[in-house]
């Protein structure tokens, strides 16, 4: 088996090129199932197969390597860390520090490229993935308005650190963030004249579900009780931008909310409404099934049963709602059974093609052209629901994803003066192999860990006839690899 | 992949419609006769159906404030509930452009007049979806399958519509466009139908001299080793390709005495270059009989903006490239075309306190065509004092009543029962046989 290590980004500040710490192929293998076996499992739990995380399931067996994916927190990911740290210090940044630099669209801009990056390179790969999932669940536009740098806080302080927490605190924390609060308009949700927007999209989209048994009286309701919930202003100092309550914009009066009273309550205490509203959905029935459906659908499929979800629903309530337990549940179910395939949308895609040929990002902006094409760039669905995860979403606008691997292996991502942008060095993918048959094998091996169908293999190997291909025609097989119906699915 | 099921999707009707997607015209009837649901016509095809017009649907996307895009000037309940974002009544300088004496359009949208007057557009006005949500996708879901309150359906009334005709140009490789990256709900179910989120630039990327080998080389790949519902976007898309090349609609030259914006300044818009591209590919009359296209920003919360401000820019947009587009198109070039506008639902009647409108009920739609029957504004006028639920406008015409007639007398289709099962339309005489 040849070592595919996951070339690190080059780049002015952060010179890494080979991660220095290459598992060992261990002379005891723990894991004996099949090549098939061991690329569903990757793909199942990452952006895609890499020969670096097949050492680490054959190092590891099944039942390790899904741990040691489910705690990314023990997994040091030090090279790209540092690369973060270097190239993208709006990351870390306060609030109040993100509103204080010169370009909001820069800061964005660091943002999507940041998550690229940490989708394409990070060793946190299931974690990588769960972002993925409650990004599109609590879904702000970065573009709209001063959200362009405050969700580089939501990001940070809600997704990320609540990512495999429990559900109650990742609703909690979405509930108190600024950009949130900004991008539904709770912000002037204040007495008297209610803002509903808020109200209704936190229990048709983030809890209950549309068909969760709430009224529209429900969602005024709601709304009453979460008037005042805002942020602070660009004066405060050190809390600009974080949350505020605004008792003197708070409806005191009663309100019952699913059947609830919640009671009046005057000045600061007034807060506690929207608490008890986040208590009363975070637990709700109808809540646990539509957050056990939302990770069934992203990690098993498109079409589960409602037994799978009935089971991970069953996991929420049992655990609290411990998003980590429910994760491992449903990838345990996905591993095991006879699962059928999902569709790769388009930015999981394009990731996928740059893990398994090996790519070397130098300047990752390059890849948001093609995503805005495709209709998926990171944090650019405007409407509050995220990226649709149904296959026919996905299937109509192929070209785009053909053109995915034509123009990476056409070197359209690479600026050849500055030589930045993104590249893809095929001779060790290639090898010694000269014949066709050769070539298509290392291709196989290196992108379906040898598991392409003969018709599949039979179409690359004629595009590559005559025998001894020249290397523009094997860096079109390539990309043509990454456009082959089987590269679309995981 | 042989090894997988990749038909994953639950639905029986969907997969039905998909397996269908690349059986020939000619194989299609036998076929629907076994497999098809039972809404799926037995199609006939003895008539000629070359006249029919082509749709353009144009979805506002968001819920867009349909007391701002006609306004009710005479009511002054509207006044009362809209204090900081109504717009003043006609004649007032910088009110409402008059339309019946009761209605008119925002001076944002005062160039549609013209067409007005000239008989060609209609106002659909407390126009909508009975069904009662509130929520965005509900609500869009509801209006693009044609049917409310039905989770089952997954085609859209377009795509049924083009399903149950015959082709209009029986060798037109692409029968229906959605300018998206998604093809749209209410064109899911049309064969020949894809997603093309810009006409100019859908081209295989990648040197140019092995451009068609790559091509033909995807198109027998994927013939050999897909299934549907890839199989077929695959061949619909090696299609497109080539008839959009020959389109060349980045070469497209109007016709007609007004300009797509914007005239000056900032590039254009999404929705004017997506209507210009239409215009280029009614032009070149390729056989499209349908294109979807969406125009968003109009989920009008807050600092809505009725005058001056977001709304009046979109509304701005919207109406300066439907004047161009009808100038060009349907004036200058003299096609039979029939646009549609319309919204998921429109917004309450009353303001919120951040100088917006939350989500509503009842809304407008435009029509748009030469044998539309213009120049007036269709409703059954609830008023703005006997609100739904106490909140907001009535819908006292059901959105399909006018689909409906749209499908039927220029679309000259009669499925009706097919394009809008459970459902029987009153046609209310917007639109001319």
């Amino acid at each position: 088996m040849s070592q595919l290590a996951t070339q690190f980004a080059l780049s002015p500040k952060a010179a890494f090129s080979i991660p220095p710490d290459q598992p060992a192929v261990t002379p005891t293998p723990k894991f004996f199932g099949t090549r098939a076996q061991a690329r569903k499992i990757i793909d199942r739990l990452t952006f895609g197969f890499t020969s670096y995380e097949l050492s680490l399931l054959m190092q590891h067996g099944i039942d390790g390597y899904l741990r040691y994916h489910l705690y990314p927190e023990q997994i040091a990911d030090t090279q790209l860390d540092a690369f973060l740290v270097a190239n993208y210090p709006t990351l870390t940044m306060t609030p109040q520090n993100l509103s204080l630099q010169t370009s909001s669209s820069d800061v964005s801009n660091q943002l999507i490229r940041a998550r690229l990056m940490r989708a394409i390179f990070s060793r946190r790969q299931l974690f990588e993935r769960v972002v993925e999932m409650w990004t599109d669940h609590f879904n702000i536009w970065i573009r709209d308005e001063i959200v362009n740098f405050l969700k580089t806080a939501d990001d940070r302080t809600v997704i990320r650190a609540n990512a495999l927490g429990t559900f109650s605190n990742l609703l909690s924390a979405s509930a108190h963030s600024p950009a949130m609060l900004i991008y539904l308009n709770n912000d002037t949700n204040k007495v008297g004249r209610p803002n509903e927007n808020y109200a209704r999209e936190l229990m048709e989209l983030h809890t209950l579900g549309v068909d969760g048994g709430y009224t529209q009286a429900d969602v005024q309701q709601v709304a009453k009780c979460f008037t005042g919930w805002t942020y602070f202003g660009s004066s405060s100092g050190a809390t600009a931008y974080t949350f505020q309550f605004k008792s003197t914009d708070h409806d005191a009066t009663q309100k019952t909310v699913l059947g609830n009273i919640i009671p009046a309550r005057a000045g600061a205490s007034g807060q506690q409404d929207g608490e008890d509203v986040l208590n009363i959905l975070a637990n709700h029935p109808s809540t646990r099934q539509y957050i056990a459906r939302k990770i069934v659908r992203h990690f098993w499929g498109h079409s589960p049963s409602q037994a799978l979800v009935d089971s991970t629903a069953n996991i929420h309530a049992s655990t609290g709602g411990n998003l980590r337990a429910m994760v491992e549940y449903v990838l345990r179910q996905t591993i095991a059974g006879p699962t059928p395939p999902k569709f790769k949308r388009p930015m999981h895609l394009l990731v996928s093609l740059l893990r398994a040929t090996n790519a070397r990002v130098t300047a990752p902006n390059n890849v948001q052209t093609p995503l805005t094409e495709a209709g998926h760039l990171p944090f650019d669905w405007s409407p509050p629901d995220g990226y649709p995860d149904t296959l026919e979403a996905w299937t109509g606008l192929l070209l785009a994803r053909w053109n995915f691997g034509a123009r990476l292996m056409n070197n359209d991502w690479f600026n050849s003066t500055t030589q930045l942008g993104i590249t893809v060095d095929t001779a060790p993918l290639i090898g010694t192999a000269v014949t066709a048959p050769a070539v298509t094998q290392k291709i196989n091996d290196a992108m379906f860990n040898g598991t392409l169908g003969s018709t599949e293999r039979t179409q690359l190997e004629n595009y590559l006839l005559p025998n001894n291909p020249s290397s523009t025609k094997v860096r079109e097989a390539i990309g043509l690899a990454g456009g082959l119906p089987s590269f679309q699915w995981y | 992949m042989s090894e997988h099921t990749q038909d994953g999707h639950a639905c029986r009707e969907y997969n039905q419609l998909s397996r269908r997607q690349f059986i020939s015209w000619s194989g299609v009837a036998a076929a629907g006769a076994l497999t098809a649901p039972a809404w799926m016509p037995r199609v006939s095809f003895a008539r000629d159906f070359s006249n029919r017009d082509v749709i353009v649907s144009v979805y506002l996307r968001g819920g867009a404030d349909g007391l701002t895009l006609c306004v009710p000037y005479n009511d002054p309940a509207y006044y009362t509930a809209r204090p900081t974002i109504n717009i003043a009544p006609a004649p007032v300088v910088g009110g409402a452009v008059n339309l019946d004496g009761t209605f008119g359009l925002p001076p944002a949208m005062a160039s549609l007049l013209p067409m007005y007057a000239n008989g060609h557009m209609c106002v659909v006005h407390a126009t909508g979806s009975m069904d009662p949500t509130r929520s965005h996708f509900d609500a869009q879901r509801f209006m693009e399958v044609g049917k409310p309150a039905d989770p089952t359906i997954f085609t859209g009334w377009l795509g049924r519509h083009i399903a149950s005709v015959a082709p209009a140009d029986p060798t037109a490789p692409v029968r229906a466009i959605g300018i998206a990256y998604q093809l749209q709900q209410q064109l899911v179910g049309a064969d020949r139908s894809v997603p093309v989120p810009d006409m100019t630039s859908y081209i295989l990327r990648g040197s140019s001299t092995t451009r068609a080998a790559r091509q033909s080389w995807l198109d027998s790949t994927y013939d050999l080793t897909s299934v549907n519902p890839v199989r077929a976007a695959a061949d619909n898309t090696i299609a497109t390709i080539t008839k959009l090349a020959q389109v060349n609609a980045g070469a497209y030259t109007p016709l007609g005495t007004y300009p797509y914006p914007p005239i000056s300044g900032t590039g254009a818009s999404s929705f004017s270059k997506a209507m210009k591209q239409t215009a280029a590919l009614i032009a070149a009359d390729v056989g499209v009989e349908a294109v979807a296209i969406d125009k968003g920003g109009w989920d009008t919360h807050s600092a809505q903006g009725s005058t001056t401000g977001t709304m009046a820019s979109n509304m701005m947009d919207l109406a300066e490239t439907l004047r161009a587009f009808y100038e060009d198109v349907i004036v200058a070039r003299n096609k039979n075309v029939t646009i549609v506008i319309m919204s998921e639902f429109g917004r309450r009647v009353a303001e919120n306190g951040s100088r917006g409108t939350d989500h509503g009920h009842g809304n407008v739609m435009f029509l748009v065509g030469k044998k539309i029957v213009g120049g007036q504004v269709k409703t059954i006028w609830p008023g703005l004092s006997n609100l739904y639920q106490n909140l907001d406008l009535q819908v006292t015409i059901d959105f399909r009543d006018i689909l409906a007639e749209i499908v039927s007398k220029r679309l000259e289709n009669q499925a009706l029962a097919t394009v809008f099962p459970g459902f029987t339309p009153t046609f209310r005489n917007i639109a001319m046989v």
